[in-house]
């Protein structure tokens, strides 16, 4: 139940396209050792709409872990905050129908909504049809999942600060 | 004074449309000299793609095509592929598939009338700063646009590019206490859906016609949306599905990289507008009334009521899928094998998705093997009718409107038709000699 967490962890992404689905493995793993004050959710197949729905709808502070392509060595990750993210929108208009990941969070916060979010972004090795990670990936998970532990925990500790 | 009028309009890459288009307008001391509807995009070889692929994987990678209609190209696909191996799917399995193609509708319609559309009437430049200036009006949309994912997911275990359906039938059957859900939320949204109604009724139309032909499917029995023959409004006969070729008459013109249509006349219409005017007596009666209450009366020339169509087959969308919804929680699911046994042999397959008629035509060999394939679009069935539309607005205009007016009217008149362009240059055809 994410009704009254602290905090959501929300993993995003495509399973049929290998590290694509990186997100959603990652928040898969941590759900059943989520700290108490933390829920985890899988948005998958969310489009910039349904995020930014949720968001608006959920109106507290999310980490959403995502696959992403940084240019950086596979298997790396970064943690960007809201206006990293709002800075890779392109302004103020919406070139397709499809509304990407940094879109929806734009819309969300046009909607008000002005909770703390960031974005727990891992390189792909690859990305195409296929329902499994790559195997470099698998291997890296350890580490991610440290990686992504670390992020909620500052997360957390930042709002006990804030 | 409209004879001193010189004009040079360049839309390049216009926004809140699917793929890249630029309009050119040139107009010289109060004469038009050029009106172009420029398709930029690069061809995407999907029919190429599938050459060699088994039927069901064709149908999976087709509907690549395009995320907005990925459903449409998958029932589409589905019914060549099953044309082909001589298969006729059961009564639930196309039952399942009629609500999945309306899930589609409300998903398209809703996106395009309230993210695409209604900046231009509130003056905002997107989405974006419209949901500052009327947030309730956008949350509204986004709880819409999410029932009708949730609608596609339920059904077809995916919002985008749904896993479940497959040829002659269905791998997983939807769960069903989430489809009940469904229906409640459906059911809860009725009040939503009226108030967008009220909202689209205040919007200020652009006046202008020009009679065009109408093209969609017609069914004897329903709103033809998943089946029927085609259907012109300049013939009184219907045409077989699999004569579609007779229909699209494709060809290329230079500034475009989309394939262009015409049939009985220079170009048609496909679309929301087409299926009204050629079905209107076969909406659900709430959507008769719907479109009498914002003023669509069929037949209608005018191009931007295409959205008014939209908002009419969201009605008629709604509706009748309460109506499936209850009569499958009624009735109930059963399971059913899905197999099939490869043939050699070549189907085609027609449907109406948000966009318009929709045709897929695929030959495969004796192990099921894909030889050819062939996909018309209804956005590049539709292209020609826009620039021609285009071509008679701008002189029509030119004396009344400023040349920021008439660039204005020019995006709005493309984005009327929700033009999917990505979709519209899937294909090339390549011959190597």
């Amino acid at each position: 139940m994410s009704e009254g967490a602290g905090l959501i962890v929300a993993g995003v992404g495509n399973r049929y396209r290998q590290d694509d689905g990186v997100g959603l493995h990652l928040v898969a793993k941590y759900r059943p050792e989520a700290d108490q004050a933390v829920a985890a959710e899988l948005w998958e197949d969310f489009d910039g709409a349904a995020v930014a729905h949720r968001l608006v709808e959920l109106a507290c502070p999310v980490l959403i872990v995502d696959c992403a392509e940084m240019g950086l060595p596979g298997g790396a990750f970064r943690v960007f905050d809201c206006r990293e993210v709002l800075n890779l929108t392109t302004g103020s208009v919406v070139s397709t129908h499809g509304i990407g990941l940094a879109q929806g969070i734009q819309l969300a916060t046009a909607l008000n909504y002005t909770e703390p979010l960031r974005v727990f972004a891992v390189q792909p090795f690859t990305i195409g049809m296929g329902g499994e990670l790559s195997l470099a990936m698998v291997n890296l998970l350890p580490e991610l999942q440290r990686g992504m532990a670390s992020a909620v925990a500052e997360m957390i500790q930042s709002r006990v600060a804030g | 004074m409209s004879d001193s009028k010189s004009y040079k309009i360049r839309l390049e890459h216009i926004t809140r449309v699917e793929g890249h288009g630029s309009i050119r307008i040139d107009t010289h001391q109060g004469k038009v000299e050029e009106v172009r509807l420029e398709i930029v995009e690069a061809n995407r070889f999907f029919e190429n793609f599938v050459k060699g692929m088994q039927p069901h994987e064709v149908v999976q990678t087709i509907s690549r095509i395009c995320g907005i209609c990925c459903v449409g190209h998958q029932l589409a696909g589905l019914k060549a592929v099953e044309a082909a191996m001589g298969i006729t799917v059961s009564d639930q399995t196309m039952r399942l598939r009629k609500m999945l193609n309306e899930s589609q509708f409300l998903q398209s319609h809703s996106l395009h009338l309230y993210f695409l559309t209604l900046p231009d009437f509130f003056g905002a430049a997107s989405i974006l700063p419209l949901a500052q200036r009327e947030p309730e009006l956008v949350k509204r949309a986004l709880a819409l646009k999410k029932l009708a994912n949730d609608y596609t997911a339920v059904l077809g275990g995916r919002a985008l590019h749904p896993v479940a359906n497959t040829v002659n039938g269905w791998r997983k059957l939807p769960d069903l206490g989430k489809v009940e859900e469904i229906y409640t939320r459906l059911l809860q949204s009725v009040p939503e859906m009226e108030a967008m109604l009220e909202l689209i009724k205040t919007l200020k139309v652009p006046e202008y016609e020009r009679e065009t032909e109408y093209v969609s499917l017609k069914h004897p029995d329903e709103y033809a949306l998943y089946d029927g023959e085609v259907c012109g409004s300049d013939i009184d006969t219907t045409v077989p599905v699999g004569d579609y070729r007779q229909v699209s008459n494709e060809f290329t013109v230079a500034h475009s990289t989309s394939k262009w249509s015409r049939w009985h006349r220079d170009s048609y219409m496909v679309g929301a507008l087409a299926r009204v005017n050629n079905n209107f007596q076969q909406l659900h009666p709430k959507a008769q009334e719907a479109a009498a209450e914002l003023g669509l009366k069929s037949p209608c020339f005018n191009p931007y009521h295409n959205n008014t169509a939209q908002m009419v087959e969201i009605v008629h969308c709604t509706h009748n899928s309460l109506a499936m919804l209850a009569d499958l929680l009624n009735d109930g699911l059963v399971e059913e094998e899905a197999t099939y046994q490869p043939v050699a042999g070549r189907g085609c397959g027609a449907i109406e998705v948000p966009r318009g008629i929709l045709f897929h035509e695929y030959g495969f060999d004796a192990n099921g093997r894909c030889l050819d394939a062939n996909a018309i679009i209804p956005t590049s069935q539709n292209i020609n009718n826009i620039e021609q539309d285009m071509k008679a607005f701008v002189p029509l205009m030119l004396p009344v409107m400023s040349q920021d007016e008439l660039a204005l009217k020019m995006e709005m008149l493309l984005r009327a038709y929700d033009p999917c362009i990505s979709c519209s240059v899937h294909m090339l055809d390549v011959k190597f000699v």
